[in-house]
This record gives structure tokens, C-alpha cells and sequence, in this order.
């Protein structure tokens, strides 16, 4: 009889989604992890007062996982949040397919920073702006932020009104690139 | 000697109150509202007041009548309106005054004219503060706005006469922004104090903010206890402050406590105020605004000093005489203060909103934490976002910078995002280490709003992948027997 031993490693990619930071694991039997091919443990241990410690090479930090849906983790350590997915080498190169595809097709959308109530809008439907226009007026806790485009393109949607109350991350504004 | 004071505040700096009023035996009253009723500072005083139900349509501790009333009802002797809410509104002092309550803080007629930055800068003037050149009383509109610009010269600032927080100000670089700041600055000037009247001053480019605590008595004592530094700012909102400055020698302080402690004695002043100043480049310093109240950033004073800030405040409302003369006064160390708010930093520091759910607070001999808050607390949009403030004493800035970084490393709230990783970034700063930053800091020194350890981001990815690799595998319960990866080799090698 020959003993072949089981080969059960996956190379899986956590992905930064806000920077795109990309790190790659070896990951064995799903539990022996490898990062540049140094194995690497960690221990998440719940302490006497409540709080989850993250440790790992000596170091211990606190942290919580605010929200997780099938392969995305927010994450806060140390008080500093972090957004990942966890790719397959497969998925992974998908996923920048798709982004380059939707690339071609860029638009900003302006969504409100924080809740507040809208004071003014400078811009109309069908507008060219140009990067760093101020395209309204937010209040928020009594003050006056205005909110400028990060791009030059013309204004192809506006769903607010001086006067209207929006949510944090409601849609004010989008904006399509020039070409 | 006062007996009883009604504290109309909350939160960390009602607890403040309380306990030095509780060591100098006064009756504290602090006052319960619907929106906390079961908040940390009610624990703290020796009563409790219920506030009545109103239409809701005034916040509570910004109800003057009510306050008023409460205080009369309860046969109070005076009244401490701690820092915010009320405690720069001259019409409170009127009113508590008149009803025969000692309002502890400046006279009424002091707070109105320090509190119009117009009145304020005359004062000052008069009492031969160096001032910024800018209009001469409030701007009418913007073609008035756009004359005197022309003659100070570009970039110049509009400012709301009756300000404070940065509320109703704009900075212009160039004339043909006057027309859209001048609007923005007055309109915003009406809906934050009901006053649209602005005035205009020459804008100074990134200067430090530099502020002078005076103390004085109804019986025309002034002493000034040394300076802050609170340059380190968002949008005019303190974040981290130290005392001293390592921007000033001692002749440069000297010269500007002269000034500050002319203006306190000119104006006639009585109680705790703090002397705003910019500080230019070239050391040339310039008065911003007198603040007539306690200051948030007071405990960094008092760690470097020894002083009880409200010990003297309420000494000073029961008509004593300042027990410390000026040549008492001695600055020991180094202090800083890092307000720990509920924000998101990475989120352009928006509100977190949210429960307590663990808090660990550092400890030590040169630690103290002033806060509000325990596990459970909520934090709701009812009020401000300061939540604790860190202060920390060391013999010298390298050790007080040290020591705060280690007693933020220790220092954990979990449930909502903190600026404790915001603090921890100026901290490890070269350039705030260096002394060489002023206001402008946050948007050109610091390259990451929050301090992350070196491998801090590798640590997220392995926990991300952790959780992706456990929540795949199925629990192994005892009663199974058998372990799925056995089985799974066992299947593999058939």
C-alpha cells in the first residue's frame, strides 16, 4: 500500500477593499497558515472582562468583527477599522475583472458624510463640473460642510432639494466622468 | 461660603463639579433628564433633580427659565453652568442674578461683551492687546467685505460676531470667493447663534493657538496660571492640548501672561477665563477671543500646577479673596490631554453612535481620566461626542508624550469608534514631537489620520481569514466520535 500524503492546501487572498492591499496565505487543513512561506499562529482569546484579545507573534490587540456576510469581515483592531474579503486565486481575478470592466464607465456618487439637513445645491442635472467644485451645502450638527467633486464630468443625477433631511451614505449627487 | 450649587451640565464635567464641591462640603444638585436618566453623573451628586416635561422644543440644559426655576424651588445658592450649554450666555447670569442666585462665572455684562467678538476685540484693544488688522465693528455686506479685504490684503477670515466653535467663519483667499463665504459665514453666523452680523480680520496662515488661564477675584486680584497649547485642531475643534508650549521661552510667555492678565484687570474680570491668542511664525502673537467659563483643556493646568480649577471658581463666587498670589504660581512638568471622542476618524470623523460595551481604562500615578461614561452607557445624538478626556502628567515633554502613548495602548472602549487611534498618530508624529506644528497639522503633517502597529493590517487579514476558515468547518461536538479531518483522510487514502 502506498501512503501518499494528503495534500490540503489552498492559497486563499485577503483583500483589503478600501485599499486594495491584497495578502496571501498558505492555508493549511484550514487551520495551519502560512504568510510568506513563515507559519504564522494566532490566538483569539475572550479575557476575564469581556473583551476579545487578538494574539499573535508576542503582540496583543483588542478586537471585535462588526458585521461579516459570506466572504467579507469588517474588522475593528486596535480601535482601527478594516474592510476584507477573502479571495480564492480564482474569485480573486474575477473580481479585478470586473472592476476593470466597470472602470471603463466611471462615475462618483456623492453620498451624504453624515446625517444632516441639505442647505443649498449649486449644481443642476446636465452640468459639466470641474474637480474640486463645490456642488452643495450639508448642515450637519450646526455646521456647513460643503461638499465638492473629486472629478471632472457632468452631473447626471440629483435627488435633492434645499431643505431635504438625508441619512449618512444617502445618494445626493453622481457624477459621470469626462471621457 | 456658598452651600449648594445646582450643577446645569452632565456629563464628565458635571462629575468634575461634584467632586470638588463634595471636598470643599457643598451640596451638589445635578439634574435628571428624559434623554439620560440613567447616566454615570447622576450617581455622583448628593441630589437629584428630575427636570419637568416640557414641549421639548429647548434642550434641557439650554432652558433658562427652567433652570432658573429649578434652582429657586430647590433653595439653591448658586448655580454652575460648566462648559458649553449655557455657561457663556449672559441672559443665564441675568436671570440667576435676579433671582438671587449666584451664577459662578463672570458678571453678567462680562459674558455679553466677551461673548461679541465685535465688543470683545475693543476691549482688548483698549487694553493694549495686539490685534489682527480687520473691520472696524460687524461688515453690512460683501461689497464692504470685499473693500476692507482689499486693504489688509488676501487671505483674510469672516467671523460671526456672536461665534464660538468655530461656528460662522470662512476663510477667503481671493476676491472672487468673497460673495459665496460671506453668505455661508452670516447665514450660518444666524442659524447657530440667531445673529447674522459677521466681521472681517486678516487671516493668519497656519499660526498656533495659544491660550493664557487667568483666575481673578471681586476684589481686583489676577493671576495667571501659565499657557496651553491646543494647536492640534480639526475645523476649530480642539483635539489634543498640552501645557505648557514648547513654542514659547520664558520671556515670550512672560510677556504674553503680562498682556492677558492686563486685559483680565482692564476688563474689570472676576472669576476663571482663558485669553485666547494666534502666535504667527515670527513669535508676533494676536488676540483671538477671552473665553468667560471653564475650559474643557482646564485639568492640564491643573496637573502642571497643582491648583483645583474649581476649588478657585467657587472660592472666588463666594466673594474670597484668591488664596495664591502670582509668585505661588509655579509650573512643574508637562501635561496633556487627549479628548477621547465617539467618532469615526476614518469616516471623516462622523459621530459613532452606540453602546458601551466594554471599557478598560488605563491607570497609574501621572493618569487621570475624566469621563462620563461606564459599560452600558449610551451614546446618542442628544449630545456632544467627548466622551473622556486622558490627561497625563510627566516631568518633561518626551516623558508626558511617552507616558501617553502607553496609557493609550491601555486605554480600550469597545462598542464605538474612538479618536484614541487619532491621538496615537499626532503622538508618534515628528513633527508634533518636534514642537514644529501649528493649526494647519492634522491636513499637512499627518500622513494617516490613525496609528496602526506595523503589522496591525496582517493581523485584520489573519483574523478575516480565521473567521473564513472556521465558520466553513463544522463544529466537532463530543458525541460525534469522530473527527471530520480524520475522516477526511481516511477517505482520501482509500
Amino acid at each position: 500500500m502506498t501512503t501518499k500524503k494528503p495534500s490540503n492546501t489552498n492559497k486563499l487572498i485577503a483583500l483589503n477593499s478600501d485599499t486594495n492591499a491584497e495578502y496571501e496565505f498558505s492555508v493549511r487543513n484550514n487551520y495551519e497558515y502560512r504568510y510568506n512561506r513563515c507559519p504564522i499562529r494566532i490566538d483569539l482569546v475572550q479575557e476575564a472582562d469581556g473583551v476579545n484579545v487578538l494574539s499573535c507573534n508576542g503582540m496583543r490587540y483588542p478586537y471585535e468583527i462588526t458585521q461579516q456576510s459570506a466572504n467579507t469581515y469588517s474588522i475593528t483592531l486596535n480601535g482601527v477599522s478594516y474592510n476584507f474579503s477573502i479571495e480564492t486565486p480564482f474569485s480573486l481575478s474575477r473580481k479585478r475583472m470586473l472592476a476593470a470592466k466597470a472602470g471603463i464607465s466611471k462615475k462618483e456618487v456623492i453620498k451624504a458624510p453624515m446625517p444632516g439637513k441639505i442647505l443649498d445645491v449649486f449644481v443642476a442635472e446636465g452640468q459639466t463640473v470641474g474637480n474640486g467644485e463645490s456642488l452643495l451645502v450639508l448642515e450637519a450638527m450646526k455646521m456647513q460642510n460643503t461638499i465638492a467633486t473629486h472629478m471632472k464630468g457632468t452631473v447626471t443625477k440629483v435627488t435633492v432639494v434645499p431643505g431635504k433631511t438625508v441619512g449618512k451614505d444617502d445618494v445626493l449627487i453622481e457624477i459621470k466622468a469626462e471621457q | 461660603m456658598i452651600k449648594s450649587i445646582l450643577i446645569a451640565n452632565r456629563g464628565e464635567i458635571a462629575i468634575r463639579i461634584c467632586r470638588t464641591a463634595k471636598r470643599m462640603g457643598i451640596k451638589t444638585y445635578v439634574i435628571r433628564t428624559a434623554k439620560e436618566p440613567n447616566a454615570v453623573y447622576l450617581d455622583f451628586a448628593d441630589k437629584v433633580i428630575d427636570f419637568p416635561e416640557t414641549d421639548g422644543t429647548v434642550p434641557e440644559f439650554l432652558d433658562i427659565d427652567n433652570l432658573v426655576k429649578l434652582a429657586v424651588d430647590n433653595k439653591v445658592q448658586a448655580m454652575h453652568p460648566g462648559y458649553g450649554y449655557l455657561s457663556e450666555n449672559a441672559d443665564f447670569a441675568q436671570k440667576c442674578t435676579d433671582a438671587g442666585i449666584k451664577f459662578v462665572g463672570p458678571p453678567a455684562k462680562l459674558i455679553k461683551d466677551m461673548g461679541d467678538k465685535i465688543i470683545a476685540k475693543e476691549i482688548a484693544a483698549k487694553n493694549g492687546v495686539p490685534m489682527l488688522q480687520g473691520s472696524e465693528g460687524s461688515v453690512k455686506d460683501v461689497k464692504e467685505g470685499v473693500k476692507i479685504a482689499k486693504k489688509i490684503g488676501y487671505p483674510v477670515i469672516i467671523k460671526a460676531a456672536s461665534g464660538g466653535g468655530g461656528r460662522g467663519m470662512r476663510i477667503v483667499h481671493k476676491q472672487s470667493e468673497m460673495e459665496q463665504m460671506f453668505h455661508a459665514a452670516s447665514s450660518e453666523a444666524q442659524s447657530a447663534f440667531g445673529d447674522p452680523s459677521v466681521f472681517i480680520e486678516k487671516y493668519l496662515e497656519n499660526p498656533k493657538h495659544i491660550e493664557f488661564q487667568v483666575v481673578a477675584d471681586a476684589h481686583g486680584n489676577v493671576v495667571h496660571l501659565g499657557e496651553r497649547e491646543c494647536s492640534v485642531q480639526r475645523k476649530h475643534q480642539k483635539l489634543l492640548e498640552e501645557a505648557p508650549s514648547s513654542a514659547l521661552d520664558a520671556t515670550l510667555r512672560n510677556k504674553m501672561a503680562r498682556v492677558a492678565v492686563k486685559l483680565a484687570k482692564g476688563a474689570g474680570y472676576e472669576s476663571l477665563g482663558t485669553v485666547e491668542f494666534l502666535l504667527d511664525k515670527n513669535k508676533n502673537f494676536y488676540f483671538m477671543e477671552m473665553n468667560t467659563r471653564i475650559q474643557v483643556e482646564h485639568p492640564i493646568t491643573e496637573a502642571i500646577t497643582g491648583l483645583d480649577l474649581v476649588e478657585l471658581q467657587l472660592r472666588i463666587a463666594s466673594g474670597e479673596k484668591l488664596p495664591i498670589k502670582q509668585s505661588d504660581v509655579k509650573l512643574n512638568g508637562w501635561a496633556i490631554e487627549c479628548r477621547v471622542n465617539a467618532e469615526d476618524v476614518q469616516a471623516n470623523f462622523t459621530p459613532s453612535m452606540g453602546v458601551i460595551k466594554q471599557l478598560r481604562l488605563p491607570q497609574g500615578d501621572n493618569i487621570r481620566i475624566d469621563t462620563g461614561i461606564v459599560p452600558g452607557s449610551e451614546i446618542t445624538p442628544w449630545f456632544d461626542s467627548m466622551i473622556a478626556k486622558l490627561i497625563v502628567h510627566g516631568k518633561d515633554r518626551k516623558q508626558a508624550i511617552e507616558r501617553t502613548l502607553s496609557a493609550l495602548e491601555r486605554f480600550y472602549i469597545k462598542g464605538v469608534k474612538t479618536t484614541i487611534p487619532f491621538c496615537k498618530a499626532v503622538l508618534h508624529n515628528a513633527s508634533f514631537c518636534s514642537g514644529d506644528f501649528d493649526t494647519s497639522f492634522i491636513e499637512t503633517k499627518l500622513e494617516s489620520l490613525v496609528y496602526r502597529e506595523p503589522d496591525e493590517e496582517l493581523m485584520a487579514a489573519l483574523l478575516a481569514l480565521y473567521q473564513y476558515t472556521h465558520e466553513t468547518v463544522p463544529e466537532v461536538g463530543p458525541e460525534t466520535g469522530i473527527d471530520p479531518w480524520v475522516l477526511n483522510r481516511r477517505i482520501r487514502n482509500l
